[in-house]
Parts: structure tokens; sequence; C-alpha cells
């Protein structure tokens, strides 16, 4: 029989990986946790809230189609495929970016389009990532134009550029397609929008089964529902059964936090790390862990996974409507600050403990700026039956010291309204997460009110104060390094409350 | 300019125009089959996908292939991107090495996979990658951009039709119905097709950018009202945030857990509006599009439907 092959083989040019290389190296890591979630193999996926939810919803809405879009109309994205998704087209626009620097370097145009839709852009987050391209770029040209070794110019994928231009057509399809993309006939569409027989394979299947395309001799010749359910459920089913059963015999007894990972050896071949195993990342080399290392090394696993099924249970709590956007959003903050080697917990609920709560030792403040006991008591009435809301308000700086790269400082205050106006609540932390020396944990206290004081003390002794401004923001005056750390400066960071509206109709003449 | 470092690539070309086959609908369904578990497991965990479906020497060229696309990128996740939105092409034939095309319609790139048999089991044994245009019959110069995004239609009937053409001229050669469409290229315009190809790639994910980032302006708007869609969505009150339109009761009999799995594949964006597509890595057969009019603070969903690739195949069909 003749083999109908019309695939582009690619043939790996001598010497090929296997060849070169022991079969102990690892040219394919294993993911350090799969960013993407893998969709069910069952045919059904259960509910999981929005993966994007919204904050501040008073202040938007959405009916029969008509938006209102308030000033803070969108968390972060939220959830492991959106972030994934998000890295990934960050480093392809930089890519993009760069290839037309590159190319323009080699005197070929036509290619602006490609990046024009990116180069207007006041994101910040943005901003950076070009800031951070474009001095890739520099610094690459600059060696470019001092005579880098040719070779080694060539071993990149963009030295194909100037080969390959003469046989491309570039065409900036993002910039000439848009408009009548947009503008194009979407009443013509109602032909080929999903129809009743969509609805009834949606219906059959839980809308899960129908990923083939039929193409072809084959086309009409059987239902793709129905075949899909015969030949090809079983067969997901059963894998997804094998699948479950070699975790289950790969998992180590009373330690599921430890777990074989995949990779690809240098031969191709499949293979799984042993728990005590790693991959050197600058050899590629399969190296074991010493006793003391591994040990480490499982407190820091059992950390991780301590803190994954923490968020696990914060996000099922807000798809099962127990917590609000807000309080899931701060829980995704204080979640990418953790520090990865002590189990985290939400912060709601370990930062600030509710009132009733056994009070837990609380650092002394100086006498000028606590809340005298008697304040508390005569006061109390005028603010009774007013709402007790926990806010988190966050910040940073950043500095640059030569050598040490850019260094990030940031300042999250958590606390609630009434401070110290009510017994229990007026707990605060402040947590400073530095980019190279890790966290730290300070506890302190608030005095209360739409324009009260945070004060803090470090271990050092040392008392640091903030004040709330206009129950809107709050604001911190901190040092920080400037001219290559020879000098130092006061900045002062305005970092928004969660929820200005905790504040509302406050108690007036209330000291 | 030869580029002696990395590949040589090379076109296996048919030997000559293989007959018409009676379909064998049991072959079928296990290619299918096979093609669907490596594309479900690959989207949450590549390596896992390789080890269950794939051979040492094509393990080999995913590695090769990934650093070619997507230099410096982390090459499972990215291949794991690759198959979420992707769809299954192929007309099983009985042959010793049966293809099996991943066809990524929203950067208009193709993965062709060949499939024999090692101990009784379809694994995948070879490789390749190709820009989709070049699987139509375009000619040299190789085009670089989707070519559903030069259609004057609206978004996803572009998107939609320009799908159904590729499957369908992948479809005839497989099934002996036409000549190979890539059997004329030569190495220069090979290496320029893998370049397009990767080129499209990165565009896609590029594109969609601004509503990942909450970006100020129509970008947070769109996102905004696809959250509270999603929302309603899953909580069964789509009618309460969508514009009347003919989509509606089908969107509202879906599963409530299909939200959960769509993921923004393009968005774009006009002077004073966007159109926003979403595609399902559950079912990449199934996709919606969100068309937005107004600026950053206040507008209206002009349009949202729920659209199906193989809605598309039956017009064309027709």
């Amino acid at each position: 029989m003749t083999p109908r092959i019309w695939l582009l083989g690619v043939l790996l040019a001598a010497p090929a990986f296997g060849q070169s290389m022991g079969p102990d190296r690892s040219i394919f890591p294993p993911y350090s946790t799969s960013p993407f979630p893998a969709p069910s193999l069952q045919g059904s996926v259960s509910a999981t809230g929005p993966r994007w939810p919204s904050a501040a919803k008073a202040a938007q809405k959405v009916e029969k189609g008509a938006l209102a879009v308030g000033e803070f109309a969108t968390s972060a994205p939220v959830g492991a495929a959106v972030d994934a998704f998000k890295d990934a087209a960050l480093r392809d626009a930089d890519a993009l970016r760069e290839l037309k620097t590159v190319s323009a370097k080699m005197g070929q145009e036509g290619i602006d389009g490609l990046t024009a839709r990116f180069g207007k852009t006041d994101n910040p987050a943005f901003k950076t990532s070009l800031d951070q391209t474009r001095g890739k770029i520099a610094a690459e040209l600059d060696a470019l134009d001092k005579g880098a070794d040719a070779a080694e110019r060539q071993a990149g994928f963009l030295s194909k550029l100037g080969n390959a231009l003469t046989v491309l057509d570039f065409v900036s399809v993002a910039a000439q397609g848009a408009g009548y993309l947009y503008e194009g006939d979407a009443t013509g569409a109602a032909g080929v929008v999903a129809n009743e027989a969509a609805k009834k394979t949606a219906e059959a299947v839980g809308a899960f089964g129908f990923s083939w395309a039929p193409g072809g001799a084959v086309y009409g010749s059987w239902g793709g529902n129905k075949a899909w359910e015969k030949y090809v459920k079983p067969v997901i089913d059963a894998r997804e059964q094998a699948m479950r059963e070699a975790d289950l015999k790969r998992r180590i007894a009373n330690k599921p936090w430890l777990e074989e990972k995949e990779f690809l050896d240098a031969k191709g071949h499949s293979r799984r790390m042993a728990v005590d195993e790693y991959i050197d990342r600058d050899s590629g080399l399969v190296k074991r862990r010493t006793p003391a290392d591994q040990a480490k090394f499982e407190a820091a696993a059992h950390a991780k996974w301590k803190s994954q099924k923490a968020m696990a249970e914060v996000e099922a709590d807000h798809a099962a409507g127990k917590i609000d956007d807000q309080a899931l959003r701060e829980a995704q903050t204080s979640f990418r600050n953790r520090d990865p080697g002590v189990p985290w917990e939400p912060p709601s609920f370990a930062l600030i403990p509710e009132p009733d709560l056994p009070e837990a030792e609380v650092p002394e403040v100086s006498e000028s700026e606590a809340v005298p006991e008697e304040t508390v008591v005569e006061t109390y009435d005028e603010l009774a039956g007013y709402p007790a809301v926990q806010l988190t308000a966050s910040g940073s700086m950043t500095e640059t010291i030569e050598g040490w790269g850019e260094m990030t400082t940031r300042f999250e205050f958590a606390f609630w309204n009434l401070g110290a106006y009510s017994r229990g609540h007026d707990r605060a932390v402040l947590q400073i997460i530095n980019s190279s020396e890790g966290s730290q944990t300070l506890v302190g206290v608030f005095s209360g009110g739409p324009n009260g004081t945070l004060v803090f003390q470090d271990d050092e002794g040392g008392s640091h104060s903030f004040r709330v401004e206009g129950g809107a923001v709050v604001v911190a005056e901190v040092e920080r390094l400037v001219a290559n750390g020879t000098e130092v400066e006061v900045i002062t960071l305005r970092m928004p409350i969660s929820d200005p509206g905790a504040f509302a109709d406050w108690p007036e003449g209330l000291r | 300019m030869r580029f002696p470092s990395l590949l040589l690539l090379l076109v296996f070309l048919v030997f000559s125009a293989p007959p018409v086959r009676a379909q064998d609908p049991a072959l079928s369904g296990e290619v299918w089959a096979e093609a669907e578990v490596f594309r479900q497991v690959g989207s949450g965990n590549f390596l896992r996908a390789l080890e269950m479906s794939s051979t040492p020497e094509a393990n080999l060229k995913f590695v090769e292939l990934a650093g070619l696309i997507w230099p410096g990128r982390p090459g499972p996740e990215a291949w794991s991107g690759f198959l979420r939105p992707a769809l299954i092409n192929f007309v099983a034939g009985g042959y010793e090495v049966e293809t099996v095309v991943f066809q990524h319609p929203w950067a208009d790139v193709v993965l062709l996979t060949g499939w024999g048999r090692v101990d009784g089991q379809l694994r995948i044994v070879d490789i390749g990658i190709a820009s989709g245009a070049m699987v139509r019959g375009a000619a040299v110069p190789v085009p670089v951009g989707a070519g559903w995004m030069a259609e004057g239609a609206y978004a996803p009937v572009a998107v939609g039709r320009m799908a159904a053409v590729t499957t369908n001229a992948i479809a005839a050669f497989e099934a002996g119905e036409g000549a190979n469409p890539l059997a004329a290229l030569g190495g220069d315009q090979i290496e320029a097709m893998m370049l397009a190809a990767s080129l499209q790639l990165w565009e896609q994910q590029a594109q969609v950018l601004p509503l990942l980032l909450d970006e100020p302006g129509v970008a947070r708007a769109v996102r905004f009202g696809w959250n509270e869609i999603m929302a309603a969505g899953q909580q069964g009150r789509l009618a309460e945030v969508l514009p009347d339109g003919p989509s509606l009761g089908v969107l509202a009999a879906l599963e409530p857990g299909f939200w959960a799995t769509l993921e923004p594949v393009s968005y774009l964006e006009v002077e004073g509006g966007a159109v926003a597509q979403f595609g399902s890595s559950a079912n990449p057969n199934l996709f919606v599009a969100l068309r937005y009019e107004g600026g950053g603070t206040g507008g209206r969903i002009t349009d949202f439907d729920l659209f199906a690739f193989s809605e598309f195949l039956k017009e064309a069909a027709q």
C-alpha cells in the first residue's frame, strides 16, 4: 500500500540530539505547574465561576447589552489559563517588536502594521514589557555593531529573516482587516450561527464532544455526535481512568504533594523523575538531591500544595457565592505575593482575625498615636450598627541598582474601617514584599475612620505611621534609593483602598 | 543563505494520488479518538500527551519545531496553547501512516501529524507545520497573516468560512481528490512558510493582549461585558444581559460549565468598537463572538452569537 504522507518532515541536522547527548539530559523539561487546566476527559466540566470577576459591581452593569462601565471596571485577569495566555501574548508581542527592529536593521520594511496595534497603549504593565524589550533590542543591536560572532547570530531564529523575506509576502493583516471584520454584515451570520441542530448536540453531549471537523469523503456519511459517543468517548473514558490509576500508583504514600514529573530525555523518550530528582537548569542534566536538600524541597512542596489547596477553596467559595469578587481579588493578590516557604492562608482569615476570636498580642503603640480606651467607649454608640468592613490597599516602588537589577518593594495594608473605635477591629497588618529580600509582616493598629492613622512597629522597635485620607487612599511617605544607590529620596505613595464606600455616612465630629 | 545549524527540511511527496477509498467508520473513529485524546491531554499537559500518544522520533521533532516557532518560550506550554482551540481534520484511509491535521483556525496554521501503529496503538510518528494559506493552495511568495483577516466578512463568519476552506482542502487531498498542495515548495519556500506560521501564531497571541492586560478603553469595556456574560451564562440569566438575537435560545441551552471553557482567541479593535472571539478548549468546534459598539466608559453589545465550525462546512457543502 502506498504510504500517503504529505508531512513536512523535519529531519534533524547532524548531530541529532540523541547522538550528541546522554540520555539523562532533558530537552523538554517538566512543567513546574501546568499553566493550563486540562479540559475534562469525561465530557463534562463543572462550573467554576467567572474567570475574570468584576470588581465594584455597583459602578457598572449590563442590561440587555447596554454597558455602563465605572471607574473600577475590571480586576486583574483570574484563572491559570488566562494568566498563561497573557504571559504568552506578552512574549509574542515582544517578539514581534523585536522582529520589526531587526528587520529594520537589515534594511527591510513592510511589517510595521504587525506591531502598530501595540505602540499606542498606555497600559503600565505593557509599557514595562515594551521598555524591557527595547532595552534588549538596543543591547542586541549594539552587540551587532561591535561585530559579535557571526555564527552566534546565525543560530537565532531571526537570522533567517533575511533569507525568508525574499519569499514572504508581508501583509499587515491586523491593521487592514479590522475595519470590515468589525463592520461586516452580522445579520448574514444567522445562516451559520449554531442552529437548533447544534443545540441538540450541545444538550446531548454537554457541548463537549464535537471537537471534530469532518472533511471530504467522510463528511455526511455519519453523524458527528453519534460517532463521538460510539468511538471517541469510550476511548477517552478509558484513558482517563488509566491516567488516574497510574497517578495513584505513583503517588507517594501520605505525601500527595510529591509527584514524579514527566520530561523528555535526549533521545526523545518520555520519562519521569523520581521525587528526589531534578533537572539542572544550566546543563539540562537529571540530578539527585542530597537528603538535606530533599528535606527542604519536600517542605517547600508541601507549602505549595497546601497553598494551592487553600486557593482552590477560596475559588470554590467564590463560585458558590460565599465570598464576593472583592474578597477573591484580595485573596489572589495575597496569593501571588505569598512566601513560597510557608503554607498560604487567605488574608481575610489569617491576617486580621475576626473580633470574636481570642486576641493576639498586639505591639504597643506610642501614647500619642494610640486611641484612648475611653474614646472607644464614648463613641461606640454613635457607630452602633455601622458595618465593619475589612479593607486593603497596596502599592509599590521600584529601585534600580547596577549589578542588582530592578528591585520592587510592594506594600500591602489590611485593616478594618472601624479601627480602634470598635473593640477587636483595631488590628492592622502591613506586608512588605521585596523582590530581592523576601517579605515581612508587621502587625499594628488602625485608629479608625476615614482619616485615621495606621501605626506599625518593626522588629527593631522602629515605628512607622501611615494615614488614611478621605476614606479613599492610604498615604505613605517612603524612602527609596536613587542614583544607583548613592542617594535617598522620599516619595509619596497614594494607595487606593479597596472599598471607599466603607466610610459612607461616617458620623461627623467623631474623634 | 542556508541555516546549517537549524533544520534540514524535506517534503515527503506523494508518489501518486491515493485511490479514493470507502471510509471505514471504525478506523475513522479510532483515529479520531486517538487524535482527540492527544489534543485534550496535550491541552493541559503536553508532556503527558507525548507519553500517551507519540513516539521518541516524533517527540524530538516536537522539541525542534517548538524551538523554531516559539524561540525562548517553554515548548510544552506553547504546544498546549496551540492544541486548545485546534480543530481535528482527517480522512482515515487505512494507510500505513494516517495523517491527522490539527488546525488552529485563529492563527491559520496547521500541525500535520502522521500516525502509525506501534504495538497495536496509533501513535504519532512524524510531524510538520504549515500555514493555512499554503495548504489552501496559495502561490509563492508565501502570504503572511491569517487568511480570514483578509476576507470581506464579519470576523466570526470570515474565520468560519476560511476554516471550512482549509478543512476541505485537507480533506480533498486526503481523500485522493487533489494534489498535495505543498509538493511544489522548495527549501527556501518551506522555511519561509514556517516563518509565516510562526509569525501568525505570535500575532494571534499578541492580538488578544489588550483583553488580557486589562487595557483601558474599549478593551476594558469589552472585557467587562464578557465577564458579565460569562457569569450570566453560568448562572442561567443570559436573557438579562444579552440583546435579543438568533443565538440566545441556543446559548441558554448550553451547559453552564461550557462558559468556563471559553478563552479569548481573537480581538479586533476599531475606533468606537471591537469584535472579540472566544474559543472553547473543551469543544473547539464551538466559538462565540461579541461585537461591542461605544467608547471605554459605556456602550452596547450589538451582537453576541454562538458559531460552530461544522455549520460553515455545511454551508460550504451547499
